[in-house]
């Protein structure tokens, strides 16, 4: 230690002069500037308190270390090499670690100074002096880009050894850390938006600070035994490319990650399941931050397919009334991404080029378009009053005659909704309905809110009780300019149609209102919402957006019953022709099904981790991911 | 025989087309003086630097008591004693604390011999190196090298560029401490007069090898071996 001292005392005796101006020539800089700033009245509304300007001093003066670091090095040069030092019994260990030891010494010393000076171009300023607190609070606020800086230090120090006389080693080094950045973010540009799910492990920043250290090391103590600057920067890229390959591996694995997840630990989102039970496709997210991929899920074997397709969504068919799930469950999928756009045929997995706004319309195989139109029809979730088939083919809605031909109505562009018989859209501000019994455009005021029963259109509007807003139901009845209220539906909200002729409403926590436009009767329900009264119970489903609920084998309506605060999951069935609510499955997990078997089974996406089967006695098996 | 110095096969080049040492073979037995002549550019410093473990071979093996300078330096370095062609001292030191500098690191400094070395060669202790005469930072240097009473001392061109009066302050320096003592010695020049002077034997260093080794007579009596024409005619005129 003494000889290490020996050498940290004349390291810094030969520093001292030279680090002492240039502090000297930064603190003058600074405060001149800093001076005219203020002169000029521009910092009269920045700087709070002044520990910004304290911290600012400190910090700027900091990077005297950096100077410094390059510059013992450099100073080892006298005459044609550094021999000195190299000949010296114990030189090279000793000099490397007394300057090591100088630099680190330095750095709070530099950080001081810099302190001091700001204090005193404060108080000559006419401004009050700092607290200490102050400025460590400040330090502590934005100590993450200062802490990044000083990681440049043991680099700068590394390079120095790889130069001659340790020349330009500052630029050198800035430029090794712009290489590195580069090659870094090049790995990240293969994969979009990697970047945003990162978690910087927390030995990162520790590892590429230290590791420059090491690097130094390494090029001092070996690549000046018996070499030179060649020699340094030799030994000293291999040990850098040594010490990198732990942050590499990290970030290899992470890309690896992105591209192919391990699919027994991810998310899920499921998309929905074919209408044979046989596959379900869904979207797996091993990092939220991440694009999920798309897979397909056998759902008797638990095998699973995942499709090449990153950074796209997926889609039904061109109807604002067909969604993805739809498509799932005729089987097929629209899959778009950038300017291309693919139909997934689910069962074989063929792709097939759709036409695009931008590219030329590649036409589909006979066959495929065939199946494609076929399966828009099945698709749909709109049906007229009599169960007959109603569809979008673009922006043209089509309606199935009796005798099997087709009429087709021109719908204006914009969002539109399915509202039980009929659909609202909406092109411009303006709301309109058609109804899907009558073919005819709806008088009166509808949104996407009302709803459409054997051409009888309800519509909901709300009234203000103080803070409360209260949902009330009208009916606009043909011919007449006011619409009719519903009293008996005050204060439900509706859920979806039920069969052809009535609605279901469900009001406060617990009760299920059949309501029956022919007779304009409501029967109740009680909703068995009994496990957790003290908690407030959430009705969920899909039927806001489509016409249908999922029925089960058995051709009842699925609910879904959530407690808030709650992850379990109570499945009901609703049955509009007995009039009665039954439980079908208690799962402890947020559980949506997918599917409804014919032997009473459901498939259901567990808690946005697993696909399971509940079969008809309610016994649970998981899907996927299969255990290990 | 304890040789103290042995090199085999010693092969060097800075680059492909520049080779410096070539297949170099040189044994030094233990308390010679050993002058290794050679012309500029010879090789000559480079060997003393591959001794010291500054230089990298190539090929070959070299052995500085026994061991191998590289692998073995401190052990090696704290029993050689070096003085370079130019000073290598810290242009900001003066000599009283460069010896304090260099002191600490060997084992065997002796401070009394640096101050008596330093008192006859008039060595000025409160001047910067930077502020010294070329002559002065040699002496400096010199005493440097003997004070910790090195087994083997390294001398690269010690009197090159000095002028005639401090030269011989520096040689008579160095004779009579060499008289003192049982030291080995390579001394590398291309000064035949010093080689007279100082030398128990002589070593020619010729196209990267030692191309004639032995004592000074026997040297210049061997006829065959093949030397530059020059360099036997002086050899001649010096030994007469």
């Amino acid at each position: 230690m003494s000889l290490v001292w020996h050498w940290t005392v004349k390291e810094w005796r030969a520093q001292r002069l030279l680090l002492g101006g240039y502090a000297a020539m930064i603190l003058a800089t600074l405060a001149t500037v800093l001076t005219i700033v203020h002169l000029r009245g521009s910092l009269s509304s920045t700087g709070g308190n002044g520990a910004g300007f304290v911290l600012l001093f400190l910090g700027i003066t900091a990077v005297g270390s950096v100077l410094a670091a390059s510059a013992t090095v450099g100073s080892e040069v006298v005459g044609r090499d550094d021999a000195l030092w190299r000949r010296l019994p114990h030189g090279l260990r000793a000099g490397f670690a007394g300057k090591l030891v100088l630099q680190v010494l330095l750095l709070p010393a530099l950080m001081l100074v810099g302190a001091l000076a700001g204090e005193i171009w404060l108080v000559a300023i006419g401004r009050a002096a700092v607290a200490p607190e102050a400025v460590w609070r400040e330090l502590l606020t934005f100590g993450e880009p200062f802490g990044y800086s000083l990681l440049a230090l043991p680099w700068v120090f590394a390079v120095s050894f790889w130069l001659p006389k340790a020349r330009l080693a500052l630029a050198a080094a800035l430029l090794l850390i712009t290489a590195l950045g580069m090659a870094t973010i090049g790995i990240l540009k293969t994969s979009p938006g990697i970047e945003r799910g990162l978690q910087l492990p927390p030995w990162l920043w520790p590892w590429l600070c230290s590791s420059g250290l090491v690097v130094a090391a390494v090029s001092c103590l070996c690549g000046r035994r018996g070499g030179y600057h060649r020699r340094s920067a030799l030994l000293g890229g291999f040990a850098t490319i040594l010490v990198m390959l732990p942050p590499a591996g990290w970030l290899g694995f992470n890309v690896y990650q992105y591209w192919y997840p391990d699919l027994s630990r991810v998310n899920l989102d499921a998309i929905g399941a074919t209408a044979d039970g046989r596959f379900a496709m869904v979207h797996a997210v091993s990092n939220h931050a991440w694009p999920s991929v798309l897979v397909r899920v056998d759902l008797r074997s638990g095998e699973h397919v995942p499709l090449p397709f990153r950074n796209a969504f997926v889609d039904g068919f061109d109807s604002p009334l067909a969604d993805a799930q739809d498509a799932v469950r005729a089987g097929l999928l629209t899959i778009r991404g950038g300017k291309s756009a693919w139909l997934l045929s689910i069962d074989d997995l063929q792709t097939h080029a759709l036409p695009t706004n931008n590219g030329p319309a590649p036409s589909l195989p006979a066959a495929v378009a065939d199946r494609w139109q076929q399966a828009s029809r099945t698709a749909s979730s709109l049906r007229q009053p009599d169960g007959r088939a109603a569809w979008f083919e673009q922006s043209t809605l089509c309606l199935e005659n009796p005798d099997g031909s087709v009429e087709r109505v021109q719908i204006p562009g914009g969002p539109a909704w399915p509202v039980g018989h009929g659909i609202v859209v909406c092109p411009g501000n303006e709301f309109s309905g058609f109804d899907l019994g009558m073919r005819q455009w709806t008088e009166g005021r509808v949104n996407q809110h009302s709803r459409c029963v054997a051409s009888r259109w309800f519509t909901r509007a709300v009234e203000r009780q103080g803070n409360a807003v209260i949902p009330v139901w009208r009916e606009h009845q043909v011919g007449q300019t006011l619409p009719r209220e519903l009293p008996q539906l005050r204060n439900a909200e509706c859920l979806g149609l039920a069969g052809n002729a009535g609605l279901w409403f469900v009001r406060g926590d617990a009760e299920l209102l059949l309501y029956e436009p022919a007779t304009d009767t409501v029967t109740t329900i009680a909703l068995p919402t009994d496990r957790h009264p003290d908690r407030s119970c959430m009705v969920a489903d899909d039927f806001t957006t489509t016409s249908e609920l999922t029925t089960d084998h058995r051709g009842r309506q699925l609910l879904h019953l959530h407690w808030l605060g709650k992850t379990s999951t109570r499945i009901v069935a609703i049955d509009h022709r007995t009039r009665t609510c039954a439980v079908v499955l208690d799962a402890d997990l947020l559980t949506r099904v997918l599917h409804c078997e014919p032997d009473g089974g459901l498939v259901a996406d567990e808690d946005h981790r697993f696909l399971v089967r509940y079969d008809a006695a309610g016994v649970r098996s998981q899907i996927w991911p299969r255990a290990r | 025989m304890n040789d103290i110095l042995d090199i085999r096969g010693l092969e060097l080049a800075f680059t492909r087309k520049r080779p410096v040492l070539q297949g170099l073979d040189l044994r030094l037995e233990s308390g010679k003086v050993t002058v290794l002549l050679g012309a500029n550019g010879a090789g000559k410093s480079t060997l003393l630097r591959v001794l010291l473990g500054l230089q990298r071979p190539d090929r070959g093996t070299v052995r500085v008591f026994g061991k191998d300078p590289l692998r073995h330096h401190a052990m090696i370095a704290e029993r050689i004693g070096y003085v370079p062609d130019t000073p290598d001292a810290y242009p900001m030191q003066t000599p009283r604390r460069f010896f304090a500098f260099v002191a600490p690191h060997y084992p065997t400094w002796n401070q009394e011999l640096c101050a008596r070395l330093a008192e006859r060669l008039q060595v000025p202790l409160d001047l910067r190196f930077s502020q010294l005469s070329r002559g002065q930072g040699m002496k400096a240097m010199l005493v440097a090298a003997l004070a910790p009473e090195p087994e083997l001392l390294l001398l690269d061109e010690p009197f090159a560029g000095l002028d005639p009066l401090v030269r011989e302050e520096v040689l008579q320096g160095l004779i009579t401490e060499l008289r003192d003592g049982e030291r080995t010695v390579l001394c590398a020049t291309h000064e035949l007069e010093i080689a007279a002077r100082i030398a128990d034997r002589i070593a020619v260093l010729h196209a990267g090898r030692i191309v004639r080794h032995g004592a000074l007579d026997e040297v210049l009596a061997d006829q065959d071996q093949p030397a530059p024409r020059a360099l036997h005619e002086l050899l001649a005129e010096v030994c007469a």
